[in-house]
């Protein structure tokens, strides 16, 4: 079932599944891994030096360019999170305001300027949600906390990770990119926010496996 | 497979990280704020899980780029540098958390959760040597999130789940039927798995608990208890 180490079903559930697919462990070390900085993308690069020029300078320049590359995509990816277009527009415009307050918090070392952008946007979209059901308003949501400490090696495996997803995801023919995308953008834990109900943990559970065997099988079958 | 406990196993196998699907929920957002805390307050203990959430995460920022941009409001971007106009960048620095009191080892997560003392929350006893105290999430009226004090040597009774059940121990080590668990762990158990934790050690065991239905009782008393203790 676990599929051979062909870059595109290293994605999503095989590549956080797979102990073996993290590169930098000498075993998982194979050709078709992507190496580092010397095929970086452009847009990461350029992404990258807005996060430091608005961290740093308060570039309001850099800030712009950081809104046209993301404002648009991350209303797309309320849109499919159920938000209505009111909504989605407002959710991006406040997700974008944290990226511009929060912008010293951001560790190229650590993610890429995408993966920082969506923790942001979908935290903006959980505190929406519990914002009328918390019991106690100031409480920290664990949405907010960071990842607990890794290994070492996974630390510093983490930029070269970050590349060979996206050098992975780069790869996809359209209707697998659309099963990812799906998977990952579309499952709903909740009708939207302003019918908000939460369906058993049991219920969610379940969806969640569906969703990552459907991913799984939808790749393999067509990958290998 | 990365599996959550089911029957037989031995023990809880190295590397076990509870149940991929939770920490998938994790970095994608579906998971309740009760279920988050758990999952949080495990990848924080963790390593294994903290990678396969980060893992996730990576694979969601990459998806990011690749989504059709929607058409924003007009003057969106105007709105938006007008919101910042000549804001200074929030200060960062983390509140500073009073110091725990209680000399215990918490997951951060959970820690703000619990406050300074956990002798300080509202303790109930469940049954003899066992006690419990609620924890406040937006979620409570579906799922329950307590933490769980479990006295060295003593077992829980017999129980069933009608839902499912997390259980992430947090001190101490416990034993059932589907294997051992220590700090760390986190037991996915759902209708399935019947079981009797025992804690064993000599230490005391903390747990913190998710359960979303009540659980059964399903030794030899069960039915009698199941009538007169109403426990999730």
């Amino acid at each position: 079932m676990i599929g051979q180490a062909t870059a595109a079903v290293q994605i999503g559930a095989e590549l956080a599944r797979q102990g073996n697919a993290l590169p930098g462990q000498a075993s998982g070390r194979t050709g078709s891994r992507v190496s580092t900085s010397d095929d970086k993308s452009d847009i990461r690069q350029r992404l990258e030096r807005a996060m430091a020029a608005v961290a740093d300078q308060r570039d309001t320049a850099a800030f712009a360019e950081l809104f046209d590359f993301f404002a648009p995509r991350l209303k797309a990816y309320f849109l499919r999170q159920g938000e209505d277009h009111g909504q989605a527009e407002e959710l991006s415009q406040e997700a974008m305001l944290t990226v511009w307050r929060r912008a010293e918090t951001f560790d190229a070392s650590q993610a890429s300027v995408s993966t920082w952008v969506f923790t942001v946007a979908r935290n903006k979209r959980i505190d929406a949600l519990r914002k009328s059901s918390r019991p106690q308003p100031d409480m920290d949501d664990p949405a907010f906390a960071p990842e607990g400490p890794e290994s070492a090696e996974a630390i510093l495996a983490r930029a070269e990770e970050e590349d060979m997803v996206q050098a992975a995801i780069k790869k996809l023919p359209p209707e697998q990119l659309d099963v990812v995308r799906k998977a990952y953008f579309e499952f709903k834990a909740h009708s939207a926010i302003a019918e908000e109900t939460t369906l058993p943990l049991g219920t969610i559970k379940s969806r969640l496996r569906l969703a990552l065997v459907r991913l799984r099988k939808e790749l393999d079958e067509e990958l290998i | 497979m990365l599996s959550t406990q089911r029957g037989g196993k031995p023990a809880a196998p190295e590397g076990y990280v509870g149940s991929e699907e939770l920490l998938f929920g994790r970095a994608i957002g579906a998971l309740p704020e009760s279920a988050s805390l758990a999952v949080a307050a495990h990848a924080e203990l963790c390593p294994e899980a903290s990678s396969i959430v980060h893992r996730h995460k990576a694979v969601a920022g990459a998806l990011i780029e690749t989504l059709e941009p929607a058409t924003l409001n007009e003057g969106a971007l105007d709105r938006a540098l007008k919101a910042i106009a000549g804001e200074e960048q929030a200060s960062v620095a983390p509140l500073a958390a009073e110091a725990a009191r209680d000399g215990l080892d918490l997951p951060a997560v959970l820690r703000r959760y619990v406050g300074p003392d956990v002798d300080a929350l509202r303790w109930k006893r469940v049954m003899k040597g066992v006690r419990e105290a609620e924890l406040p999430v937006s979620d409570g009226a579906v799922c329950r999130t307590r933490l769980m004090h479990i006295d060295s040597g003593r077992p829980v009774l017999q129980h069933g789940h009608n839902g499912l059940e997390l259980t992430l121990l947090l001190q101490g080590a416990y034993g059932d039927c589907t294997g051992e668990y220590r700090r760390g762990d986190l037991q996915v158990a759902d209708e399935e798995i019947d079981h009797k934790p025992v804690a064993f050690g000599g230490e005391d065991c903390l747990c913190l608990v998710v359960t979303d239905a009540p659980i059964r009782f399903t030794g030899p008393f069960g039915g009698l208890l199941n009538l007169f203790v109403r426990y999730k």
